[in-house]
């Protein structure tokens, strides 16, 4: 691969950071332009209301590009300022929000992330006993590489070959499902393991003031988001800064639920304001050069047996839709205690995750082909430009109606291939199962008043089998049918092998085990994480009583 | 501005009159022996081509019946790009899918640009020069734009609504409620009956829309309580046509006309009576019939319509029935 667009990033920077000011300054006047009761002071009077009133009420760790002070006196100031005071704090603004966003790329970083992630990431996903791995001075090399042979770990499938001719003819767009923090550092490492370019991505500024991770994130080409910043204009610069790398050939990454799945449902709701601006870029393209590259999409899904933080999503999911229905439970364990309990426990299991790249697709939802041909659901080549043409002249433009409706078919097909690609393994068969089971013995009773009440209930191990049988015949039709996949291990083994393999998995890593087995059935303990489990299951219209009705 | 036409029958004669001070290049679609009755002149202004030549039309209508739409739409994809724009005038949802034609010319073709023209207007009433008004549902500007530029004549009035999908369920289930009021009109219920059946015939169309993902209004729109009240319009029950061109009020009035009958031969004798018109109704309300079950919805009058259209009673006793359901908040 010749060297990927993103090592002359930090040549491009200034560049980037100009182009980016320039075009939301020009682009914020001429909008205040054509409406009249739209001016200037009505954006600034936005920001500064919600800065305000967010400064007044909480204050994290990340730096504040401007007081509380500040704004303050912007906001008073306001109604007296004339037009080319107002313009000179917009240009201030946009000038300072983007310094503060756009990133960095050190190439050495990223040489020393691509070495050492590997042994890192071994620890957490290698089966083996970690005595068995010889740590003596003579075997060193032999030792780090048995830490980085994550191959077997962490599996790598789809459309990567065609991705990687993509590669050399446009830019990528890698759009993955987020289940997990972990999710980016699996993604970084999967796309340098599978030949693919890196990537630029937006990260929460968080991520950039903790120790541990900020040193990578600062150089690996993450650019910053403040989530807790929501007026127009720092939208509009997050998505102008996204436009801006894509038209100038940067692969880029970012995660279209917009935040980590709470209930480890597939993502149902696909945000558009990035994927928009995937379009809004391809026309740019097309208008300044007419050998613009072009930009394909990837949607990829990320398959774990066991997530990190499952047991504070499933929380926040709960109290959020059951409201007065859902009764907390106290959790005493802080995020070390959570990622060393995490590390520790899986070391112990062969735990898979797989990295399944969907079939890519040009901006408007159609599939591509390695040579970069785009092709209608019949099959038939068509040329994505004739989209963001007019129909009666048949010059490219920008239609800003338009390209939303395009955004919203494109988010759709997104949808769409997240399910098809997303991986059930055997957990999530068997927490569904069993979930499943529990509910048949209390029909009446909502998920929330079985979360609260069921515990400790006994499901009898046969009847669950033969649920699990009934389920697996279904998924494998709907596997040949392209609906969903199964993984090599569901494949290959026997009904009992995959109960009794998603059962060690709830036994593990949780604060307490959220199965025990007894003589002939399993007691169902932690409730809540397998009602999160099962829900990947849930993900698709699957009515277990209806496929196996006298089990 | 060169417009493409695409099929046959009543909205086919619609717009080859209204789209008159347009070149109009026609097809008859992928079978050609329904098209634009033979040995009939087409006028001056509509040229009939091959399908090639489409590619150079960017606005195509299709009035095409629903069975016919997947299969020309397959045919279309092959000259058409991402640049056409779409208006079909279907006023029905596929057979075995339930599909909208939208969805179906989406499957088929590569164009996104797709919209819907439908409302209370029919070739008499255009044709005489009568007031026409329509609605043009789509999620995009440019096909609104497009289509009133297009229909831009004197007397004609087009409205423009974003919901797609609602208006093409609206302009379907609409069909259902007017199969009945031709049954009671031609029982001569009264206006009382009728009335009732309109009103509450739109309220289980506006529940049968947002199941289908709509908004509300586009039950109450043209594109249903319009496209309802001109197929329930005495002018349309009582006017004179021929049977392959019936409204669904005529075919409902037949019914009863028919009551003589073994009430479960009826609808064949009508079927082969009044050809597509019946059969496209007859299969819808046939294909809606699952509604109820898959969604929890009563829907009261579409049981009993299903009940008339496969011969399992009489139109006298459907109204009875329908009569003596439980009555609840409105």
């Amino acid at each position: 691969m010749s060297q990927p667009s993103l090592f002359r990033y930090n040549k491009d920077r200034a560049h980037i950071v100009s182009e980016v000011c320039q075009r939301t300054y020009s682009a914020i006047l001429a909008e205040t332009r054509r409406k009249d009761d739209e001016g200037i002071e009505y954006l600034l009077n936005e920001a500064a209301f919600q800065e305000v009133e967010r400064l007044q009420g909480e204050q994290g760790p990340e730096d504040e590009i401007h007081s509380i002070s500040w704004w303050r006196d912007v906001s008073r100031r306001l109604g007296e300022m004339s037009e080319s005071q107002k313009r000179t704090i917009l240009r201030e603004l946009a000038q300072s929000y983007t310094e503060d966003i756009t990133g960095s790329f050190d190439p050495r970083v990223y040489r020393l992330a691509t070495g050492a992630l590997p042994v890192g990431l071994g620890m957490l996903f290698k089966a083996q006993d970690l005595r068995q791995i010889p740590f003596s001075a003579l075997h060193m090399r032999k030792a780090f590489k048995h830490l980085r042979d994550l191959s077997e770990r962490i599996v790598i499938e789809g459309h990567v070959d065609t991705l990687r001719h993509l590669a050399r003819r446009g830019t990528l767009v890698f759009l993955p499902t987020h289940s997990s923090n972990m999710d980016s550092i699996l993604m970084g490492w999967t796309l340098f393991q599978a030949g693919l370019p890196p990537v630029t991505y937006g990260a929460g500024k968080n991520l950039f003031t903790n120790p541990l991770t900020s040193f990578f994130m600062q150089n690996l080409g993450a650019y910053k988001v403040d989530r807790r910043i929501k007026h127009s204009l720092y939208k509009e610069l997050l998505k102008t800064y996204s436009q801006v790398l894509l038209e100038r050939g940067y692969h880029s990454l970012f995660f279209p639920g917009g935040t980590r799945s709470r209930s480890n449902k597939v993502e149902e709701h696909i945000k558009l304001g990035l994927l928009g601006t995937t379009i809004t870029a391809y026309t740019n393209g097309l208008l300044s050069h007419k050998s613009a590259k072009p930009i394909y999409l990837c949607p990829v899904t990320i398959n774990y047996n066991l997530v990190l933080e499952a047991e504070s999503l499933i929380r926040d999911h709960l109290r959020r839709e059951g409201g007065r229905r859902y009764f907390l439970e106290d959790d005493e364990f802080n995020q070390l205690n959570k990622v060393f309990r995490f590390a520790l426990n899986t070391m112990q299991m062969s735990s898979t995750t797989v990295m399944r790249f969907g079939e890519p697709m040009d901006p408007f939802g159609n599939p591509v082909d390695l040579n970069g041909t785009s092709f209608d659901a019949r099959g038939r080549a068509v040329d994505p430009t004739s989209y963001v043409r007019k129909a009666l002249t048949g010059e490219v433009c920008h239609d800003i109606s338009r390209d939303h409706q395009y955004t919203r078919h494109t988010g759709e097909c997104v949808r769409r291939a997240f399910l098809k690609n997303t991986v059930l393994m055997p957990v999530h068969l068997v927490a569904f199962v069993l979930f499943e089971l529990l509910q048949q013995k209390f029909p009446r009773w909502d998920v929330y008043r079985l979360l609260r009440l069921a515990g400790g209930e006994i499901i009898a191990g046969h009847r669950a089998q033969a649920k699990l049988d009934a389920l697996l015949i279904d998924l494998k039709a709907r596997e040949t049918r392209g609906e969903l996949r199964i993984s090599n291990f569901v494949r290959d083994h026997t009904c009992a092998e995959i109960f009794e393999e998603g059962c060690s998995y709830l036994r593990t890593y949780h604060s307490s085990p959220l199965v025990e087995p007894m003589m002939n059935g399993v007691t169902l303990n932690k409730l809540d994480l397998l009602y999160y489990y099962g829900n990947r299951v849930r993900s698709f219209p699957i009515d277990l009583a209806a496929i196996a009705p006298n089990t | 501005m060169n417009i493409g036409l695409v099929g046959h029958g009543d909205r086919f004669e619609v717009l080859a009159h209204l789209l008159r001070n347009h070149t109009i290049s026609y097809w008859p679609g992928d079978d050609a022996s329904l098209a634009h009755e033979d040995g009939a002149e087409l006028p001056a202004h509509i040229q009939r081509v091959e399908l090639e030549a489409l590619k150079q039309t960017p606005l195509i209508f299709l009035c095409l019946p629903i069975h016919r739409l997947r299969t020309t739409g397959n045919q279309l994809g092959k000259v058409l790009s991402g640049r056409h724009i779409l208006v079909h005038t279907t006023r029905n949802l596929e057979m075995s899918t339930l599909s909208t034609p939208s969805k179906i010319l989406g499957e088929e073709t590569p164009t996104l640009r797709c919209g819907f023209l439908t409302g209370p207007f029919d070739a008499t009433d255009a044709l005489a020069g009568r007031l026409c008004s329509g609605v043009c549902a789509s999620d995009y500007d440019e096909v609104h734009d497009l289509v009133i530029a297009a229909l831009d004549v004197p007397g004609v009035r087009i409205y423009r609504a974003k919901d797609l999908g609602g208006a093409e369920a609206a302009a379907a289930y609409s069909r259902v409620i007017a199969i009945l009021v031709g049954v009671g009109r031609q029982l001569k219920l009264g206006a009382g009956f009728e009335a009732s059946l309109l009103t509450r015939g739109l309220a289980e169309t506006a529940h049968f829309v947002l199941y289908r993902g709509g908004y509300e209004s586009s039950a109450w729109g043209l594109a249903g309580c319009g496209n309802l009240f001109f197929d329930a319009s005495s002018h349309h029950l009582n006017g004179e046509s021929l049977p392959h061109r019936a409204s669904d009020a005529q075919i409902g009035a037949e019914f009863v006309r028919r009551q003589d009958a073994p009430h479960a031969k009826i609808p064949d004798t009508i079927r082969k009576d009044f050809g597509s018109p019946a059969d496209n109704l007859f299969n819808l309300i046939a294909s809606l019939g699952r509604v109820p079950d898959e969604s929890g919805l009563p829907l009261p009058i579409l049981r009993h319509a299903l009940k008339l259209v496969d011969g399992e009673a009489s139109a006298r006793e459907i109204v009875e029935s329908l009569l003596t359901t439980p009555v609840y908040y409105e």
